[in-house]
């Protein structure tokens, strides 16, 4: 008998109803005596505690121990084996949403905003590096980006890629121009504009009635040039030094704001600007519309 | 502002129990982080009224307590609950807040819970807000002491169920009666650990023609204080300077006198005791009486309190586990419910 209670661990309950049973009380007296209702002491001594919170089922548990002079120490060992109902903290009335969940998006977004910064940082500190190190003046020309031609392609669903070499200041009109012609000239014009931007385009590799002009500036100048149809080609101040090639259909309406700064080629041969100046703002005709080869082409110039 | 608010993605929420005796900080997700003596030495370089710099906070500042030289001054800034000195509750406060965010990358913004004790005016509540404010907080929340001390005891506060509570602090003693997640009858009192060290001075004066001081007074109680007779009263030598002689002389002191210096102090808490039973609606009345009364706060540490408590209303009264952190676990818990509670808890300011 002695054997087997030590053999299985006693719950509380049980030690306090044999220590209640061996003084001789009932239940209604021994609630009396620790000041519990009956009916709590019963379910302590049955086991039955989930229902009661657990913070009362110790206390409980230590004064029903006391009213009966059982050892507290003994009762403390036995502790863990009670359970009483977890504490919860809840709301009565309504549950509001999701603040909690709405600050960590908002940490880690800011997280990922504060590294994609970073990264952008990174990446445009080194593309700048390159870009000096190869030097300004051969990426001027390439005022496209692979990104920006892709519309042009568009129709035929034919896009050359080729390493692009971007100026970042690239002037906005001169992409519209590319657009402008790969509406008309689908991957042809897209072809034609890559190789305006590599520095590679010949005159006979330009399809009949295209012409091609190069504008060469020492100074600042303000350069616009409409091609036949009407359409803007450049609307751009060309900064010094620069060089830009243009190709397209003539007549070309052009506009040089500091004529004396500017040498102009009309398919590598140079143009006299000298009698369209005055004041040192040429305005002149290129490349008459029924001029398909050089010769008349001069003429015009001539004109 | 913006950067206020920036700042407070990466802080952590606070529960602060800004005690008489002790300061107790509760991190969101991370439990109770900081237990230290709400004492503040400041240091003055030039004399008195010259300006002044906080030297030691929190347990240093306790050990310098009643052994200063003339330029340093040890600091209770709170008293009774409640703000006594301005200025170094919100140097206290910038310190554990500090403390408790190891970043210094980041000065840290955090939403602060403090808890306050349910019969502060106003007045002191805005000092209390404001402070906590100064310390860096971004935004203060206030929460009554007995509430958070019943939620973090662990009594389930949502029910329709009355239960009563009763927190024996450093400066005052909170009684409240508490129902569907707020307080149906609240009192406190201003009695505390610090009157019964007050209490024990004045008796070993009296009795002993002997000066104490409030540490050895504190070791005391903690020692062999009790509300309770006890059968086998326990005793504690302690060395105080004679009045009469002037010199340093041992006395020693036992538990039962302990309890009768104590008796008075004892006394006002189980007046308070009463006067809830009494003013509380019947209704919830019967559902204490069944329940019983839970005691927290360092005061529930008092051997035979729950005993004296018990004897005098016939109620079951038990001390909560580790009653020393309820207010602060219960502020924590508040604290984490908080998104979705819409404020059950908090108290209005």
């Amino acid at each position: 008998m002695n054997n087997q209670k030590e053999l299985i661990p006693m719950q509380p309950g049980d030690l306090l109803r044999v220590r209640r049973e061996q003084a001789g009380l009932t239940l209604e007296r021994a609630g009396e005596i620790s000041r519990i209702k009956p009916s709590v002491l019963a379910a302590i001594e049955s086991g039955e505690t989930a229902g009661i919170p657990s913070v009362y089922l110790r206390g409980y548990i230590r004064n029903y121990a006391r009213a009966l002079a059982v050892d507290l120490a003994d009762i403390e060992e036995r502790m863990e084996h009670v359970r009483g109902a977890e504490p919860t903290v809840q709301s009565v009335f309504s549950v509001k949403s999701t603040r909690g969940r709405t600050e960590t998006w908002l940490k880690a977004s800011s997280y990922l905003a504060a590294s994609a910064i970073i990264a952008a940082l990174a990446w445009q500190f080194t593309h700048e590096a390159v870009r000096f190190s190869q030097g300004d003046s051969q990426l001027t020309a390439a005022a496209v980006t692979p990104a920006e031609s892709a519309p042009a392609g568009k129709d035929e669903g034919v896009v050359p890629t080729r390493p692009a070499s971007t100026h970042l200041s690239a002037s906005i009109a001169s992409v519209e121009v590319m657009q402008q012609r790969g509406e008309r000239g689908g991957a042809a014009a897209a072809e034609q504009a890559w190789a305006a931007i590599d520095g590679k385009a010949e005159v006979t590799g330009l399809e009949p009635g295209a012409h091609q002009i190069m504008v060469k500036t020492s100074a600042d100048s303000w350069v616009e040039i409409l091609d036949g149809q009407g359409a803007q080609m450049e609307l751009d101040l060309i900064r010094a030094g620069h060089e830009r090639t243009y190709s397209g259909s003539g007549p070309f309406q052009v506009m040089l704001g500091r004529a004396s700064a500017v040498e102009l080629t009309l398919d590598g041969e140079p143009v006299d600007l000298a009698p369209h100046t005055s004041g040192d703002v040429a305005r002149l005709t290129l490349a008459g519309e029924s001029a398909p080869d050089d010769s008349v082409t001069a003429d015009s110039v001539k004109r | 502002m913006v950067f206020k608010s920036l700042r407070g993605l990466f802080s952590n929420d606070l529960s602060i129990d800004l005690g008489t005796a002790n300061t107790l900080i509760y991190v969101r997700g991370q439990g109770i982080v900081l237990n230290e003596p709400s004492v503040v030495a400041v240091r003055m370089d030039r004399g008195p009224g010259g300006p002044q710099h906080v030297a030691a906070v929190g347990t240093a500042a306790k050990q310098m307590l009643g052994r200063t030289p003339g330029n340093i001054r040890t600091v209770r800034p709170l008293k009774d609950g409640v703000i006594a000195d301005f200025n170094m509750t919100e140097a206290l406060l910038q310190h554990f807040i500090r403390r408790v965010h190891p970043s210094r990358f980041l000065r840290p913004s955090p939403r602060v819970l403090v808890c306050v004790p349910c019969s502060s005016t106003q007045v002191e509540r805005k000092a209390i807000k404001e402070s906590a404010e100064g310390a860096g907080a971004r935004e203060v929340f206030l929460v009554e002491e007995p509430m958070a001390a019943a939620i973090g005891a662990g009594i389930p506060v949502h029910e329709a169920r009355g239960a009563m509570v009763l927190d024996i602090g450093g400066g005052t003693s909170e009684v409240a009666v508490i129902s569907l997640n707020g307080l149906v009858y609240s009192n406190s009192v201003r009695v505390g650990g610090d009157q019964f060290d007050d209490a024990i001075i004045n008796y070993v004066r009296r009795n002993y023609g002997t000066l104490i001081g409030e540490a050895t007074a504190e070791r005391i109680k903690i020692k062999i204080g009790c509300a309770w007779p006890d059968e086998e009263p326990e005793s504690m030598e302690v060395s105080g300077r004679n009045l009469a002689e002037g010199v340093p002389r041992n006395i020693t002191i036992t538990s039962n006198e302990v309890l009768e210096a104590m008796n008075e102090s004892l006394s006002s808490i189980l007046e308070a005791v009463k006067t809830a039973l009494e003013q509380t609606p019947p209704e919830l009345c019967a559902d204490v009486a069944e329940t019983g009364i839970v005691l927290t706060g360092g005061g529930a540490l008092l051997r035979g309190i729950d005993r004296l408590i018990s004897e005098e209303t016939g109620l079951p009264v038990f001390p909560a586990d580790d009653p020393l952190t309820c207010v602060a676990r219960g502020g924590g818990k508040a604290l984490e419910m908080m998104d979705q509670n819409d404020g059950d808890f908090f108290a209005s300011n």
